[in-house]
Parts: C-alpha cells; structure tokens; sequence
C-alpha cells in the first residue's frame, strides 16, 4: 500500500517535471522561431516565402502551446499549498516570485497577441510584394524575440530562488 | 510605397491596445480584490491567468472587427506608424507591469 502510495507521488512530481520542461522548451522554441522568422523576413525573397509561411505558423502554433503548457503547470501546481510559488514567497528570495513570476507571467500575454496580428497580416498582404507589411512582420518577429528572451532569463531566475529557497 | 492595409492596421491598434491595457488590468485586480475575485470565478479554471487573457481576446475582437472596416482618424495614424505602435504600446504595457510589480512586491514588502 505504501510502495503504491509513493510510486504514484513519484509519477506525480515526473508528470510536473516534464509539464515544466515541455513548457521550457516550447518557450525557448517560440523564441528561436521567432529570431529566425524576423531574419527570413529581413531576407524575404520569392523563393524563400513559402518557408518564411511555414515558420510563421510554427512561431504561432508554439508560442500557443507554451501558453497551454504554462496553464497546465503554473494553474494547479505552481501555487498549490506546498508548491514552487509558497517556498519562495515564505523565503529570503520572495522577490523570485514578487517581482520575476509575476512580471514573466503577465508579459507572456503579449505574445499570442502579437501572433494574431502576425497571422491577420499573413493572411491579408503577400509580403513580397508589400516592404512596409514586410517591416511590421519583421518587427513583431524581433518583439516576440526580445520579450521571450527576457522571459526566459526570468524563469532562470525564479528556478533558482526555488532552489536556494530549498537550501540546496 | 504601399499604404497598410486597414485590416492590418486594425490589428496594430488591437494589439497596441490590449497590450496597455493588460498592463493596466494587472495593477486593478492586485489594487481591487473584488476584481481579482471576480477574475478567479470564472470557469473552467478559476484563474485569474486564464480569465486575464479571455478579457484581452476580447477586447482585441472588439477592436480589430470596429476598426476594420473603418479609414479614418486612428487608423490612419496606425497606418503611418505601424512599427511604432507595436514597440510603444509593448514597452509602455510592459513598464505599467515591472514598475508596479517592483513598486508592489518589492519596494512595499
């Protein structure tokens, strides 16, 4: 009964593990699609325009997972009683949480925003034939780039204070 | 050069928008907590996270479909400067969010 008892704890702390990982990775992935989205479009060509489409879609598609993903994690696990979210705010380092999730957290809604411009913008003007929508499609790409990067150093910021707010 | 299309001028200014007023939206529902109530009841998740960005779609559909149709005072400014609104409106909605954050959870701690 135990044994059962702490396999399925150990299931447990895999599954929020690998949701933290997975929301991690698309995060750095909608931010490498991004970098290389506004570098294709800085570059647009005809030949190159139906790649430039496909990772517009994949930087959309992306930056909308890692939202599901940091949904899935950070709404039932994050500030659970016990979770990442009161180790830190009851620590030395509670600005881990004060200041850095709480501004990563809100930031990241300009993100998905962004895309849906990106992809009303896609689907209203050929960007070959358009330099003025082929700037505002490298700009978003550029934004979209810089604020998950910030984000991105946030996260390994807060990882850390939940670490040293452990003791480890 | 070409004149941004309205449809896309329409959705710079969603966007500028939404992405200010989200950061005025994080400073009410810390400051009102019926607000950040409200925001955590609603379903499916209860979460003020999640009910955050259902406002924010909201609003971005309000705008971009009134807008969209329309050619004239704002949009014209969003079609001189599209580049601009885009950088301002995220800098100004990104600093309304750090300044309070370090003002609220730092400074008043």
């Amino acid at each position: 009964m135990e044994a059962s008892k702490s396999l399925r704890w150990s299931e447990m702390v895999d599954l929020v593990h690998s949701l933290i990982m997975v929301h991690a990775f698309l995060g750095v992935a909608a931010a490498l699609l991004s970098f290389w989205l506004g570098i294709e479009l800085r570059y647009l060509s005809e030949s190159s325009y139906s790649r430039v489409l496909k990772i517009n879609w994949a930087t959309i598609i992306t930056t909308w997972l890692t939202y599901i993903f940091a949904a899935w994690y950070y709404v039932p696990y994050y500030g659970r009683d016990g979770g990442s979210k009161s180790i830190i705010k009851s620590s030395d380092y509670y600005w881990g949480h004060a200041f850095f999730t709480e501004v990563k957290e809100h930031w990241f809604f300009m993100m998905p925003l962004l895309t849906l411009v990106l992809f009303i913008l896609v689907r209203n003007v050929d960007l070959t034939k358009d330099p003025k929508a082929k700037k505002i499609a490298t700009t978003i790409a550029f934004t979209m780039f810089a604020i998950a990067v910030l984000m991105e150093g946030f996260g390994a910021v807060i990882s850390m204070t939940v670490r040293l707010a452990k003791g480890f | 050069m070409e004149e941004t299309n309205t449809n896309v001028a329409s959705a710079i200014l969603a966007y500028s928008v939404t992405a200010v007023f989200s950061g005025i939206l994080v400073v009410l529902k810390e400051e009102i907590s019926g607000l950040f109530n409200f925001m955590k009841s609603i379903p499916p998740l209860y979460h003020h996270w999640i009910t955050h960005m259902y406002f924010l779609l909201i609003l971005f559909a309000i705008i971009y479909f009134v807008f969209k149709s329309r050619d004239d005072g704002i949009i014209q400014s969003v079609k001189n400067n599209p580049t601009g609104w885009i950088i301002w409106s995220s800098v100004i909605g990104a600093a309304i969010i750090a300044l309070y954050m370090f003002y609220h959870g730092i400074v008043l701690h």
